[in-house]
């Protein structure tokens, strides 16, 4: 029965492995004109209980959505000329924003990135819906009126509302699979926001964190009081860490495990935006390309990256590697450049190599390497060559073997991509799957009951 | 005064036993000013809006008016709309209690150089007040947001045509409405509103001139209160007018 399973998901992963080209070359846009296609928010008790619970950390996620959507258009409209002074005060605004006012309501992209909401509109529309999401999934993890042991079938419930009402929900499938579909590290823009405007780009880090160790407090908490000191002391470190952030960004996998295991399609979702946010400011930031092109580049994105029928059959592809964190804990694994999404990265470029470099030496080998580290490292490091990614490998291997045309904005390589899936496949496809997480025993639980009994008899 | 102060109660507790909304951008006529933008609500929205303005008209006469709204987005770009306006006061209350079954249509987000483009069609029932037969309206609603950088400003053009199907002697058959509005974010909670509306009235030879200024505060993630003051300039124009207003999705 097992091995049926991994078998059904190995048949699932090469449907979508060879069915990413085609979606990429139907969904390509003729007209301009675009409908507007937004939708409303999953009913239900959960509705409004992070905010009714916790109000600062509500203000803190409030805070970086304000941040997300004013940096398309400050990244956009900047001259790269000039990116220590933009970087500097931005990261200056945001931070005060975050950390001193934060605001007390939501924000959509629209609102503070105008500018490239009336020029990209499809990314704003896949952020904005996962934004709701998020709201849905910390609402149903705040709710007392949902029982714990009821959290995951109503987070399921999330997860379907938002799947199946907007056409741009964000795959459930692990990072790894949709940054193979996406096919970006050798696009000519990659790695410049983290290059050139790294404590921007950090502020976001710390966003990506702060985001999944609030569900990690909750999970930890339980639904009674126990939750509110976990989320709270979680918070409190919210300072600390903007001004000190992770130089990566972390994966769900690493900083929520618990709540991964409990829902890994909703974990993966997040993901998923985060990057997708990191590429969409690395597109803003390059500045080679007009705005019509750069709309190509992130339509194609925004679709390569999305949900596609079968996906939740990769969810729980991934595997843990701090089961037991705190998220009341800064510890020094979640600060280093080296972590998961370093390995998916790496690992993506030694899946690409025999491709584009088939003749590569050793030296070469770990001169590519290294300028990879470097480039995936927030600013600029001692012997890191000017430019993107893919300006620093051309630079050491200017016979490096591109495809024609796969770098120009809404292209894409199904050949390069379809290589780094089967390698994905060949080294994660066979791996068990993540564990469920039992939701039957409430943490806190037996702390509460004893509370109400003493409660109840004075 | 006191109508004022019993409706703005009305008006909230009318709406404190459901809950969520936050629409907070998108401007809905009456809340707290009359123009309108050109994005629906989203697909499956609920929303209830209650407002309830007081104005001192031309003729020196105190008009109220409560008006309660219910919206729905019941397709993707599509929003319906069910209202019935009620008027009190020592004024003509022709009118008073019809039902309005609207439906909008937005074709398009807008681009740099393209506006957001709807159309609104109106049926108004005639329950209320000397009603007789069922009045038609079509509107075209614009939007254009100006804005580089993280400014958010946004343009609005409504225009507005109006068919009585029953008129008497004194009732023009036809008439138009006109009004443009701009919009700014004032901080993270705050939008300000202006607009100025020409319209002629339903008795002949008669037409007026209003200019508004209002706020929209998002509340909470999902209310909105709204304030509004308007006057009226030229013609037989009313000499001011106030409104407030409430915006609540519903959580069934």
């Amino acid at each position: 029965m097992h091995l049926a399973l991994r078998l059904l998901t190995i048949c699932v992963f090469a449907m979508g492995c060879s069915s990413a080209p085609k979606t990429i070359q139907v969904a390509r846009e003729t007209s301009p004109v675009e409908s507007r296609d937004e939708a409303s928010f999953m009913r239900g008790p959960h509705v409004n209980a992070f905010y009714g619970r916790y109000r600062m950390p509500w203000k803190h996620q409030s805070a970086i959505h304000v941040a997300h959507g004013a940096a398309h258009d400050v990244f956009e409209l900047a001259h790269l000329q000039e990116h220590e002074k933009t970087d500097e005060r931005f990261n200056a605004e945001m931070l005060e924003g975050t950390l001193k006012h934060p605001p007390k309501t939501e924000a959509e992209m629209q609102t503070y990135g105008p500018y490239i909401g009336q020029s990209i509109w499809q990314l704003y529309r896949a952020i904005d819906w996962t934004h709701i999401h998020h709201g849905a999934t910390y609402d149903v993890m705040s709710s007392d009126e949902i029982a714990w042991d009821q959290k995951k079938e109503w987070t399921d419930k999330t997860v379907r509302h938002y799947l199946e009402k907007l056409d741009v929900a964000r795959s459930p499938a692990p990072l790894d699979v949709t940054m193979r579909r996406a096919g970006v590290m050798m696009k000519p823009y990659f790695t410049y926001f983290r290059n050139y405007y790294p404590k921007s780009n950090n502020y976001f880090y710390a966003a990506h964190w702060w985001h999944p160790v609030i569900y990690e407090a909750m999970m930890l908490g339980g639904n009674g009081k126990l939750q509110d000191e976990i989320v709270r002391a979680t918070d409190e470190l919210t300072p600390a860490v903007f001004k000190d952030p992770p130089l990566r960004m972390p994966l769900s996998r690493e900083i929520m495990p618990r709540y991964a295991q409990m829902s890994p399609e909703s974990a993966n979702i997040f993901d998923n935006l985060h990057m997708l946010h990191g590429i969409a400011y690395d597109i803003m930031a390059y500045p080679n390309w007009s705005l019509d092109q750069k709309k190509a580049e992130l339509n194609r994105v925004v679709r390569a990256m999305a949900y596609q029928p079968g996906d939740e059959k990769l969810a729980r592809k991934f595997s843990i590697p701090h089961p037991e964190m705190d998220p009341r804990r800064y510890e020094a694994w979640m600060k280093t450049p080296e972590g998961s999404m370093t390995d998916i990265m790496e690992e993506m470029m030694l899946e690409m190599m025999p491709m584009m470099m088939p003749n590569i030496t050793a030296s070469q080998n770990s001169s590519v390497m290294a300028q990879l580290k470097m480039k995936l490292t927030p600013g600029m490091q001692e012997g890191e060559i000017q430019g993107s990614l893919h300006d620093a490998l051309m630079k050491i291997m200017p016979e490096i073997k591109m495809a024609k045309g796969a770098m120009e904005p809404g292209e894409s390589s199904p050949e390069m991509m379809n290589m780094m899936m089967a390698g994905w496949t060949k080294k994660h496809g066979m791996i068990p799957d993540a564990p469920m997480i039992a939701m039957d025993k409430e943490p806190g639980a037996t702390v509460r009951s004893v509370a109400l009994t003493e409660g109840g008899s004075q | 005064m006191k109508y004022l102060i019993l409706f703005a109660c009305i008006a909230v507790a009318g709406a404190s036993d459901v809950s969520i909304a936050g629409d907070h951008t998108n401007l809905e006529e009456g809340v707290p000013v009359r123009i309108e933008d050109a994005y629906p609500i989203g697909y499956e929205g609920r929303e209830v809006l209650v407002y309830s303005s007081y104005e001192r008209t031309g003729d020196g006469e105190d008009r109220f008016e409560l008006t309660p709204r219910l919206e729905y987005g019941f397709a993707h770009n599509w929003q319906a709309e069910f209202e019935a306006p009620f008027i009190f006061g020592g004024t003509d209350k022709t009118t008073s209690g019809n039902v309005d079954l609207s439906l909008m249509y937005n074709f398009n987000t807008e681009l740099l150089w393209v506006p957001a483009i709807s159309l609104k069609g109106t049926a108004e029932v005639p329950s209320g007040i000397d009603s007789a037969g069922v009045d038609t309206r079509a509107a075209l609603i614009l939007t254009k947001t100006l804005s580089r950088s993280t400014f958010f400003h946004r343009l609005h053009l409504n225009l507005e045509w109006r068919h009585n199907s029953s008129p008497s002697s004194e009732e023009r058959e036809d008439r138009y409405v006109a009004g443009l509005g701009y919009q700014v974010r004032l901080g993270p909670n705050n939008q300000l509103l202006a607009d100025v509306f020409r319209e002629q009235d339903l008795k002949k030879n008669k037409n007026h001139n209003v200019a508004e200024i209002g706020l929209r505060h998002q509340w909470d993630p999902l209310t909105v209160l709204a304030l509004g003051v308007g006057a009226g300039f030229a013609d037989q124009s009313p000499d001011f007018r106030i409104t407030l207003g409430l915006q609540r999705a519903l959580n069934f």
